[in-house]
């Protein structure tokens, strides 16, 4: 594996790099973690789009973003994220190695000034945001929010967890609700900035060729107020939750929507969680289940019963939840549906040695690939805060490889079907 | 074999060809832990009437051929090809487009039987009956999928507008209707006449020494015993002067309408390099006039006349080319009226030194994120090659770009007889899809 990041604490801030001549980009990311709750998603899921629009030093978001270019063309993008029942609020920035630019410019010390300038010296007056610009992005973002309608696929994986997790922060949408956005006003989203900053433990993660010396040097002048910055609450990290509801029976929901063709979910609950012992396992089910062309959903649904083009299942393995998803044909609803919870029964007992040592090299190749990935070991620093656990890439290889098939037949008695979700057309509702 | 090297970029690209046509190339990439490889023929959607290598007949086929072969060619009579792959652990697919069809695959193990595996099923063919049918159903849903994307719907109808019944405009997986009518024969025409060796590129890149890959590609290659084919006849009518129609227009259940439009390239050079010297000046007006740094980009957006996601594209290939805009938009209209008044103005006033400046640092900066990604560079530098292109030399064509191929290539692509705009809008009243709110008991 690459070498793995140097981490130093200063204050509130956290900062992870890595020296690598690997890539011939460098990688920021800037990640802070909190609670993820209904009552502010919608106003802190528009902040990263309000902070992008300018600094101090650039007021207007073109200026911003000339400011960005001019640095041979850095990208900066900033969103908030939704892990499980945590939130993050992230931006995240990739530039040119200097190494390789014409006459070795100085990039990187300036991109990081601009990075921490849009985090924590917005354009901003007596403690709002500027009102113009709050009142486009809101419209945007109501927009945004209105247009998730459009990929009918995601559409309905969204519909199928918010019904099932309704109780739960996982089932709260990630960029919010449109009908909160009307009441955001510039003073308030800026109070709710300030709060997120003051209470904030942030993580500044660097990959690229440099040394952690030079960068610790530019991050901490760039990001020195909030290294000085200390709340009175002792930090804590946020943990996850750890429990699912107790099974019940599935409850089926069917939405009706102008479309020509439907689109099956079914969420299912685990009790094998991120920190648990038994969540290699859970990887190896939810991979034979349907997370590669060889298995059981892929093979059943579409290539033997040509009901679909895509059939497969993710998990999320910070809460527990798995989501299996089919693009069909309206009428053969009852048939794709016997198919799938015919599969998930076959996983209680029918998995051959070829489905589990096919799924573990699958997965196996799957971390190996993400190594090419600068931020692969960030996000399982991230993932070990979140899901209580350390894991790491090399770990969870060695974990998964022991996996058993009793080990998934273990893991696929403790998993329920929770919600069988169905989009599709409106036939017979205008008459009803 | 023969290498070339980029002192600038610190890459080589390894080129060689093998007896029986095939063309090689291999991008060493040491530190990296995957092998990335793809498989490419030269023969996609466009290409439905030709003549058939083994008999000599010339004939038609219908659309969405090329894509249901895609599909066929991971049916073997041992079974499906993904397994086969899984057995090594490696990650594969396939795509197709107008004029290619390309079969890859990634892994961090087993690179050589990885390779074998991809070399051994795209050269075998195995089409029955049966097993053309039953891909019938699969592929009716892939378009039944694509055909309610409103991106997807909003850039088909764009095509159609620009090229009208030539194969560019008509969708690369074909129609409900036309893969009906495809039988096994077909496939077989289709497979004999496109998928020799000499007809096809495969790209390499990853930590495994060249000499090392061409030698197993040279002995797999060696035990087929193919022979010499002489190059495909193909028959593709040439592409309309003007756009067939200069506006399209279509329904959909989506939140807000979304608007396409651009101009259908007249310029056309025979040199390869020339037209990339056009197709990077083209760019560098697009992101100076319409990118996230450009005040029209910023005006659009505060005026509620589009999103973030407003995006300008130029492609141009031997025989076409076109320029696209867009986004999403409650006025379109006023949308595409606001931009190509833009243009004209910008047209007439020129680009200052100082905003080509910034965009010519970006695109140059930019170019090295394709270097990070062993997808992307096998992707572009395959596209590119296929159409004479070296996509490694970018820098140097940026290097050498000056304000006068920029504003020469605006000035001779801006024409509104050569404009098409597509538009897509919602079928239903906006509240029936509108999100739910904050209340989900």
């Amino acid at each position: 594996m690459n070498a793995t990041f140097q981490s130093s604490s200063h204050g509130r801030l956290h900062v992870h790099t890595l020296q690598t001549k690997k890539y011939k980009t460098a990688t920021l990311w800037l990640v802070l973690e909190r609670p993820l709750s209904a009552d502010d998603v919608t106003e802190v899921a528009l902040l990263p789009r309000i902070l992008l629009r300018g600094t101090e030093r650039y007021k207007t978001p073109e200026a911003l973003m000339q400011a960005f270019d001019a640095l041979y063309g850095a990208g900066i993008s900033g969103v908030a994220g939704k892990h499980g029942d945590l939130q993050t609020v992230e931006f995240h920035v990739q530039f040119a190695d200097e190494t390789y630019l014409p006459g070795h410019p100085r990039v990187l010390d300036e991109v990081v000034q601009l990075l921490a300038d849009v985090f924590l010296r917005p354009a901003a007056e007596s403690e709002r945001f500027n009102e113009t610009g709050v009142e486009v992005e809101k419209d945007l973002h109501r927009q945004r929010i209105e247009n998730l309608v459009n990929d009918k696929a995601a559409y309905a994986g969204d519909r199928t967890l918010a019904l099932m997790c309704k109780e739960e922060p996982f089932g709260v949408p990630r960029m919010g609700y449109a009908d909160r956005v009307g009441s955001i006003t510039p003073a308030g989203l800026y109070k709710k900035y300030r709060e997120i900053l003051r209470d904030a433990t942030v993580h500044l993660y660097a990959v690229g060729n440099f040394t952690k010396e030079h960068f610790d040097s530019v991050a901490l002048r760039a990001f020195a107020s909030l290294t000085e910055m200390r709340s009175a609450a002792v930090e804590t990290d946020v943990f996850m939750s750890s429990s699912n509801p107790a099974p019940k029976a599935a409850v089926t929901i069917v939405e009706q929507m102008d479309v020509q063709q439907g689109v099956l979910c079914v969420g299912l609950r685990s009790s094998v969680f991120y920190k648990d012992d038994m969540y290699p396992a859970l990887l190896v089910y939810n991979g034979i289940l349907g997370g590669f062309p060889h298995s059981k959903l892929f093979v059943n649904v579409r290539e033997k019963a040509s009901l679909a083009y895509y059939a497969s299942s993710r998990m999320f393995g910070l809460k527990g939840v798995l989501l299996i998803q089919s693009g069909i044909q309206i009428d053969h609803y009852e048939q794709a549906k016997a198919i799938i919870l015919e599969q998930i029964r076959a996983m209680e007992t029918e998995i051959t040695e070829e489905e589990r040592s096919f799924t573990i090299q699958g997965l196996i190749n799957q971390y190996l690939l993400s190594d090419d990935q600068p931020l692969t070991d960030a996000m399982m620093d991230v993932y070990a805060r979140m899901g209580g656990k350390k894991r790491s890439v090399d770990a969870l290889i060695e974990a998964v490889q022991a996996v058993t098939i009793q080990d998934v037949q273990a893991v696929a008695r403790t998993i329920w079907v929770d919600t069988i979700y169905f989009l599709r057309d409106e036939e017979g509702k205008r008459h009803a | 074999m023969h290498k070339t090297e980029y002192k600038t970029l610190q890459e080589a690209v390894y080129h060689q060809t093998l007896d029986n046509g095939l063309t090689v190339y291999i991008v060493h990439k040491p530190d990296f832990r995957q092998t990335y490889a793809s498989f490419t023929t030269q023969y996609g959607s466009v290409d439905r009437e030709f003549v058939v290598a083994s008999r000599g007949e010339r004939v038609v086929v219908p659309d969405g051929i090329a894509h249901f072969l895609e599909h066929k060619m991971f049916e073997e009579e041992h079974g499906d090809v993904f397994q086969d792959f899984a057995r090594y652990g490696a990650q594969a697919n396939a795509f197709t487009t107008y004029d290619t069809t390309t079969y890859l695959f990634s892994s961090t193990a087993n690179v050589r039987e990885n390779l074998m595996t991809l070399l051994d099923f795209v050269q075998r063919p195995y089409f029955t009956d049966e097993n053309v049918e039953k891909e019938k159903g699969i592929i009716g849903q892939e378009i039944a999928m694509y055909d309610e994307m409103p991106n997807w719907r909003c850039h088909s109808n764009f095509l159609r507008g620009l090229y009208g019944d030539h194969p560019m405009g008509i969708d690369i997986a074909g129609t409900l209707s036309s893969i009906q009518k495809i039988r096994k024969e077909d496939l077989y025409d289709c497979y004999e006449t496109f998928y020799h060796p000499s007809n096809m590129v495969l790209f390499v890149v990853g930590p495994e020494i060249p000499e090392r890959v061409i030698s197993w590609v040279a002995e797999n290659q060696a035990k087929k015993n193919y022979t010499l084919q002489k190059p495909v006849q193909r028959f593709l009518p040439s592409v309309p002067a003007q756009p067939r129609e200069q506006r399209v227009e279509s329904e959909l259940t989506m939140a807000q309408p979304r608007v396409l439009f651009g101009f259908k390239e007249t310029w056309q050079s025979p040199d390869a390099k020339e037209r990339q010297l056009r197709e990077t000046a083209m760019e560098v007006w697009m992101e100076s006039l319409l990118g996230r740094g450009s005040p029209l980009y910023h005006a659009l957006m505060d005026e509620g006349l589009t999103d973030a996601g407003f995006g300008s594209d130029y492609e141009l290939t031997p025989w076409y080319g076109h320029s696209q805009m867009g986004g999403n938009s409650n006025r379109p209209d006023e949308l595409v009226e606001r931009v190509l008044s833009a243009l004209n103005q910008y047209g007439k006033e020129g680009l200052a030194q100082e905003d080509f400046e910034r965009v010519r640092k970006k695109a140059m900066g930019r170019f090295f994120s394709l270097l990070d990604s062993p997808q992307g560079i096998a992707y572009v530098y395959t596209a590119q090659k296929l159409r004479g292109i070296d996509v490694f030399t970018a820098l140097d064509v940026l290097e050498r770009m000056t304000i006068d191929h920029v504003m020469n290539a605006l000035r001779s692509h801006v024409n509104e007889e050569q404009l098409t705009v597509s538009l897509v809008r919602p079928k239903q009243p906006r509240e029936l899809v509108a999100g739910k709110g904050g209340t989900l008991q």
